[in-house]
């Protein structure tokens, strides 16, 4: 090998060799020459080495080729090298003795350097370590103890080392072992990098026992000891700062790696996308939100793209593209029909509840799936076409005709209460005229108590129409409608259902009892009396039974009597509910009592009671204080009480059954009182001849 | 235009701007002036000059190097060249090794900068990333360490 090329003493330009005239000396003893070998004629015969060992089998070699590359002149050899990066060299470095002679030659040093400067952002080789060596920390990825390269090797770059799981025991000493005896007391150990390691942290045993070779022949020879491990402090800072480096210089070349990776893999996606289009599927694609995320996403795709995509590749995705595109397309449909039925189910809702506005406040109306069912309803909704824009104007046809919607849903929904009576009490013979407004005619909700329904004992007509349970599904129920029917999207988009769809309404003869007992107890006929004379008449009664010493007397207005025999039950330990009708001394007590606590609780704030009261005059909605501020402000009333204003049917409100008078009764007050339900009762039709003698058991002339 | 003859006397008429891509070659046409003289080039046979001016011609309109590409004074830049290489090139230098080498001889006394660089990129190629057993058989380097010193040689640079 020549040591320099002509182009170098034509030019007089470009020197390489940045050591001056040592480092040329050096070089020149360093030439690469091509010694001649022996070339083995048999392949059988095994080359001996110089202490006659065996070789291992070598390749045969073209004289020439290699030849060519050896006799280059050195700085074109240079140039080559400069190209190269560290680990690239140290690889040419182990190739071959003259390969190794002269990289590791101080002569070499600037190519090293070149080639580190070939990698962006490299942090500079630092003191403590040869270049080859800082090469084979910063490129050989596998375990520097076994050599091994797998996963889970881990880079702890103030001890210079990559290490694997089963080696880490090797080479690592839990710092106990060394503190327990000579250096605790010594600045030795500020010298070492300390190293975490999970719970057992400690020093690199290598690296320990060649400082502590230091330490024992340097340190105690040395005449300024405290510079001396004032150095050696700053060695290992340089250390752990170099280490620093190394660490930010990998993550961002891992997070390189990974983008470019990312890069990649996102190119051969959009060779899927186009694939998948010209399956014939684009039109499909771009009406997916965010379609290359969600294609690209897909653990097919992945798969396929991991690798660079040919034809086959593609191929192999034809049964996936299928699955998934129709699936899409599936999913698309079933959105765009719930949109469809979103918007047009809501304007129908608004349409009702503007109808409802115009009624009277405590009036009953239909919901949407009742209102659903007329044939010009479903068919406008159901028909109209997607494309067409759905604007309330498309449903005004069937505004006219709600008035009569309304009508015939009540009468089918009275029909229903009458069918519920006579299913429950077969016995009972009522005129169908007038039986809904009787006193003794009593419906209640079977969630009552349980299942979230504020007041289910007692639901008289036409309270019953507007009943929320009748008329909506709780909100942990499935919605068990037919998917892509129009119940269904009721049920989804207003949690409506037909009224009584999960017959939750119920006509319980026993109610029908009790309320026949007190309504004889106020010496009324149960075959005639509605509710409004009973709610005239607003007689009180009280449980003795429920006689507290903590709360007071259970008083109660004639419609609590029921809803509190369904309370009382639950008490097991009360014994039978006994009944009587107050005198008029403690009614006007308990009445007034019963105001005030009525009025404390619609004065709540509560969605529930923000409609709960209807003003008299103008129909106006609100809750207690709200109400009375619009009578007094709206109509000029100087005091307005409850009289101004009534319940509302529509929200959840229902006033409560029982208050407590005060002071409690004595234990041993003896009263005639009213077992409920009496006994061989069976209702209003039981002969009155028998009424008027309970009725006068009942009274409360006993307490006086 | 110039008349080039290469070492084994087979003579070339190119054109004047592709000729003086080479160093060499503009400086003689320098000192000798407007002539017609055939320049000999000794060190350069037909078949490598056949390949050199397939890359001149290719290359005659590329801008010349600046000043830091002369110096590779920026190591990314550096980094970056040496990554980058047109289709062409590729195809170019994917010839056999010797004649590569030669070609890298031939730039260099002919003082073809870019030429040099991209040989030698191309070189520098068939090493990056390959083990060592895969260089000894790239460029047929006989292994003449011992196992026991194979063994060393890879110890030697584990630091701890």
């Amino acid at each position: 090998m020549v040591r320099s090329s002509t182009r170098i003493s034509h030019q007089g330009k470009k020197n390489y060799n940045e050591e001056g005239a040592e480092t040329a000396d050096l070089a020149s003893s360093n030439e690469l020459k091509v010694k001649k070998r022996k070339v083995a004629h048999d392949d059988d015969e095994e080359p001996k080495t110089s202490c006659g060992k065996s070789k291992a089998k070598r390749r045969r070699f073209s004289k020439g080729r290699l030849q060519a590359f050896l006799h280059l002149p050195l700085d074109l050899v240079y140039e080559i090298f400069g190209y190269l990066e560290p680990f690239d060299l140290l690889q040419l470095a182990r190739t071959s003795k003259q390969l190794r002679s002269l990289l590791m030659s101080r002569t070499s040093a600037f190519v090293w350097k070149t080639s580190r400067s070939n990698i962006p952002g490299l942090p500079e080789c630092p003191d403590d370590l040869s270049e080859p060596q800082y090469a084979h920390l910063m490129f050989f990825t596998g375990c520097h103890v076994c050599g091994r390269k797998i996963n889970g090797i881990r880079i702890i770059w103030n001890a210079r080392i990559r290490v694997c799981k089963s080696c880490n025991g090797k080479i690592f000493e839990q710092q106990t072992h060394f503190w327990k005896y000579e250096y605790t007391s010594t600045p030795f150990a500020e010298l070492l990098p300390f190293l975490p390691n999970g719970n057992a942290p400690g020093y690199v045993s290598s690296r320990f026992s060649a400082l502590e070779k230091e330490w024992k022949t340097q340190y105690h020879n040395a005449s300024d000891k405290v510079q001396w491990v004032r150095n050696m402090v700053e060695k290992r800072r340089a250390i752990d700062e170099h280490a620093k480096a190394c660490e930010i210089w990998q993550d961002e070349l891992l997070r390189k790696k990974e983008e470019k990776q990312t890069s990649i893999i996102d190119g051969r996606k959009s060779l899927v996308f186009e694939y998948i289009k010209q399956l014939g599927w684009e039109d499909e694609l771009l009406k997916m939100s965010h379609w290359e995320h969600v294609v690209g996403n897909q653990v097919d795709v992945v798969r396929v793209c991991q690798k660079p995509v040919t034809e086959d590749a593609l191929a192999s995705l034809n049964g996936f593209i299928q699955r998934f595109m129709e699936e899409t397309r599936r999913e698309r449909l079933v959105r765009e029909r719930d949109a469809m039925y979103k918007k047009r189910l809501l304007i129908l809702n608004d349409i009702i509840r503007a109808y409802a506005a115009t009624i009277a406040p405590t009036a009953p109306f239909p919901t949407s799936a009742d209102v659903f069912k007329h044939p010009m309803v479903r068919s406008i909704i159901e028909t109209t076409p997607p494309t067409d824009n759905f604007t309330p104007e498309v449903l005004q046809p069937i505004v006219p005709l709600l008035p009569q919607i309304d009508l015939h849903w009540q009468e089918k929904a009275r029909s229903q209460l009458f069918m519920m009576i006579r299913t429950a009490a077969p016995w009972y013979v009522f005129d169908e005229q007038t039986v809904l407004d009787l006193a003794t005619t009593s419906f209640h909700c079977k969630r009552a108590g349980y299942q979230g329904c504020s007041y289910g004992g007692h639901i008289g007509h036409p309270d019953i129409l507007m009943h929320e349970c009748a008329r909506s599904d709780p909100f942990s129920r499935e919605n068990d409608f037919n998917p892509g029917s129009a119940e269904f999207y009721i049920r989804q988009f207003l949690h409506e259902v037909p009224w009584n769809y999960r017959r939750e309404l119920d006509f319980d003869p026993v109610q029908m009892r009790i309320l026949t007992d007190v309504v004889r107890m106020c010496g009324l006929d149960p075959t005639t009396t509605t509710r409004a004379e009973m709610d005239d008449l607003d007689s009180i009664f009280e449980c003795v039974q429920c006689n507290d010493e903590r709360h007071g007397r259970a008083t109660m207005r004639w419609w609590g009597v029921p809803i509190h025999y369904r309370n009382h039950r639950g008490h097991s330990s009360r014994g039978e509910m006994q009944v009587i009708m107050l005198n008029e001394r403690d009614a006007a007590k308990a009445r007034l009592g019963m105001l005030e606590q009525e009025q404390k609780r619609l004065s709540e704030y509560s969605f529930h009671l923000a409609s709960s009261l209807v003003c008299n005059r103008c129909g106006a909605q609100g809750n207690f204080p709200s109400t009375m501020r619009h009578v007094h402000s709206a109509h000029g009333i100087p005091d307005p009480t409850m009289d101004d204003c009534r319940y509302s049917h529509r929200p959840h409100y229902y006033p409560q059954d029982i208050f407590w008078l005060w002071p409690p009764r004595l234990i041993s007050q003896q009263l005639s009182v009213v077992v409920m339900p009496s006994e061989g009762s069976s209702g209003p039709q039981d002969s009155m001849e028998e009424d008027s003698l309970e009725t006068t058991t009942g009274s409360q002339s006993s307490d006086e | 235009m110039v008349i080039l003859i290469t070492s084994d006397n087979v003579k070339y008429v190119v054109e004047k701007d592709v000729a003086e891509l080479s160093v060499l070659v503009k400086n003689m046409l320098e000192d000798i002036g407007p002539s017609d003289e055939p320049i000999p080039l000794h060190n350069v046979t037909s078949t490598v000059f056949n390949k050199v001016l397939e890359y001149c011609i290719y290359h005659r309109n590329d801008p010349p190097p600046s000043d830091d590409d002369e110096g590779c004074a920026s190591p990314l830049h550096k980094y970056l060249a040496s990554h980058i290489c047109s289709e062409w090139d590729q195809r170019f230098f994917d010839v056999d090794q010797a004649l590569l080498f030669d070609i890298i001889l031939a730039a260099n006394y002919l003082d073809i900068k870019t030429l040099l660089d991209d040989a030698c990129k191309a070189v520098a190629h068939l090493i990056q990333g390959k083990s060592t057993e895969e260089i000894r058989g790239i460029f047929n380097i006989v292994n003449d360490f011992t196992p026991e010193e194979e063994a060393r040689v890879k110890k030697e640079n584990v630091s701890s």
